[in-house]
């Protein structure tokens, strides 16, 4: 009798035991592509989350930085499966739908979304909607305003998120100097014209002395391209066509001078009439220094 | 006399070895809250803080789930309610007398995971610093001001509750559900009145909107978002919140005195 006071137990543990180890293979094995890459609807999960939805964006986005940073690129083309951006950025999206401040998450899209070209209209539209919630920082608009202008061609609101930029980071020149050729880019001189005279006024307003002497420069320089724009659009009013260079419209006392360009180049133009300069600035590709 | 029943539920619930191993449970997960930072990029100050005032918020419902729920509820299937009012203690004083005990056991408990919390995030400051943006130390005091205050309208819940259920697993029920309804009701009001009348069936449109006027809204005691960005709140915020949580505390605990007036001990 005392035997089989230990011995049963004994021996329900060690059955116990092996039918732990023999389902262990089913417990274990690797979830099917579509369990792993489900999410829940961001309503949803705000909804379930009750008064711990922050502590599910943490969780959101530690999962999708987790999976990316545990996941490889297809080989062949150096990208992820279309369901798996999907999952990135469903997941992300439910970061900041539950908290629209959190910076992690747009920071995260923005580098591993935008830049793979994966919805870039909806991501950045996420980008925009984080640097209008977080009114204090000036790096999303950045972002925003950047994806803006070198992925979807929208240079108007790209203008509009860089000098938001600009305005909260205290007239940053790195965002003036974007905003400006931005606008100069997409033959909106006159805008830029403006947006620059605003900033040396707050500048001005500010005491910020040092930032003075790059912004006029920058000024002059579209001041400059935008004579010279009035002059081309004053000859095609008259020849129907535009004019072949800025020397024919100096001959015809169109134009006083040849404006100089205070980014060190010489102004031209191509064939449509309009004014480009041999220094010609590149599209950046780096993020400016501090926030 | 109530002052004497509320000191001895304060000291029966600091005897209660639950509150140990409660306050244990968020205590290790403001140690975990440290090593998680270090996965964070760049909020890290704003993960600190959801992860400790969300510990010291579960950890804080899970006293009123584990130690205030039983209190009343054990006393009447126990039968030593009866010692009390043998003592010719009038219902609604016993009544007072637990309500403030348990608040007290709370407030000491929220006082506990303050500090903790504060300690947690200044130690995150120190290891991150340049990434701990910008938290307000003030508002992470305020937030756990606003959890106290939403712990103490469910114990009332609670206390209720324990008079209108037959057993204490009916109350730990009725509360629990009470906190989980109320803490997403707001979200779920919303959900619905943005849906289309083909997402949403008009009843359950009706439910819902029944349910955010019954039920208390505890997600207006949650400051988790404020304190993490350091963002400016209202007083008229928080005097309406103050004056919520108290109003309904009050109304809850009136509507249990009347209950427990009436009801028939045997």
């Amino acid at each position: 009798m005392p035997r089989a006071r230990w011995l049963m137990p004994s021996l329900s543990a060690v059955c116990g035991v092996a039918l732990y180890l023999l389902t262990m293979p089913y417990a274990v094995a690797v979830r099917p592509q579509h369990e792993q890459l489900f999410t829940l609807p961001a309503d949803m999960l705000r909804v379930v989350s009750g008064q711990f939805k922050e502590v599910s964006a943490d969780v959101s986005f530690l999962n999708a930085l987790t999976w990316l940073g545990g996941h490889r690129t297809q080989p062949a083309t150096h990208r992820y499966l279309p369901e798996q951006y999907a999952w990135v950025y469903n997941t992300l999206h439910n970061a900041v739908a539950l908290d629209p401040y959190f910076m992690d998450p747009y920071y995260l899209m923005n580098a591993a979304l935008i830049w793979d070209r994966y919805r870039p209209a909806a991501v950045n539209g996420l980008i925009a909607k984080g640097a209008d919630a977080r009114t204090w920082d000036s790096l999303l608009p950045f972002y925003a305003g950047f994806n803006y202008y070198y992925f979807l061609n929208n240079a108007d609101k790209s203008v509009q998120y860089l000098k938001e930029a600009s305005n909260r980071s205290g007239g940053n020149s790195f965002y003036d100097t974007l905003a400006a050729r931005i606008a100069y880019k997409a033959n909106k001189t006159e805008l830029g014209i403006a947006y620059l005279e605003q900033q040396i006024h707050q500048a001005e307003l500010e005491g910020r002395l040092s930032s003075l002497e790059p912004l006029k420069s920058r000024l002059a320089t579209l001041q400059g391209i935008h004579t010279i724009e009035l002059a081309v659009a004053a000859y095609r009013k008259l020849f129907l066509r535009p004019p072949r260079s800025i020397e024919e419209l100096i001959r015809l006392r169109m134009l006083d001078k040849m404006p100089k360009d205070e980014w060190g180049g010489t102004y031209y133009l191509d064939g449509e009439g309009h004014v480009l300069s041999t220094k010609e600035a590149t599209r950046p590709t780096a993020t400016p220094k501090g926030n | 006399m109530m002052q004497a029943i509320a000191w001895v539920t304060f000291l029966e619930g600091l005897r209660n070895k639950a509150v140990y191993g409660i306050t244990l449970l968020a205590g290790l997960m403001m140690a975990f809250t440290v090593v998680l930072c270090g996965m964070i990029m760049r909020d890290v100050g704003k993960v600190a803080t959801d992860f400790t005032l969300s510990s010291a918020t579960f950890a804080a419902l899970l006293v009123v789930l584990f130690v205030g729920v039983s209190s009343i509820a054990r006393d009447m299937e126990r039968k030593t309610l009866y010692l009390a009012l043998s003592r010719a203690v009038p219902r609604w004083r016993y009544l007072l007398g637990r309500f403030a005990g348990l608040a007290l056991l709370q407030a000491a408990i929220i006082l506990l995971l303050l500090g903790a919390s504060l300690l947690t995030l200044v130690l995150v400051r120190q290891l991150y610093g340049s990434f701990f943006g910008s938290v307000s130390f003030g508002l992470v005091c305020l937030a756990h001001l606003f959890v106290l205050l939403q712990m103490v309208l469910l114990t009332a819940l609670s206390v209720l509750f324990s008079l209108v259920a037959s057993s204490s697993f009916v109350t730990f029920l009725l509360t629990t559900l009470s906190w989980l309804i109320g803490s997403s009701t707001q979200a779920a009001k919303q959900l619905v009145e943005n849906a289309t009348t083909e997402q949403t069936a008009p009843a359950i449109k009706l439910l819902v909107q029944a349910a955010y006027y019954l039920f208390p809204n505890f997600s207006l005691f949650d400051l988790k978002t404020a304190a993490a960005y350091g963002l400016a709140l209202s007083p008229a915020r928080l005097g309406f919140g103050l004056l919520y949580g108290v109003g309904y505390s009050v109304a809850a605990l009136s509507l249990a005195i009347l209950l427990f007036n009436r009801k028939e001990l045997t």
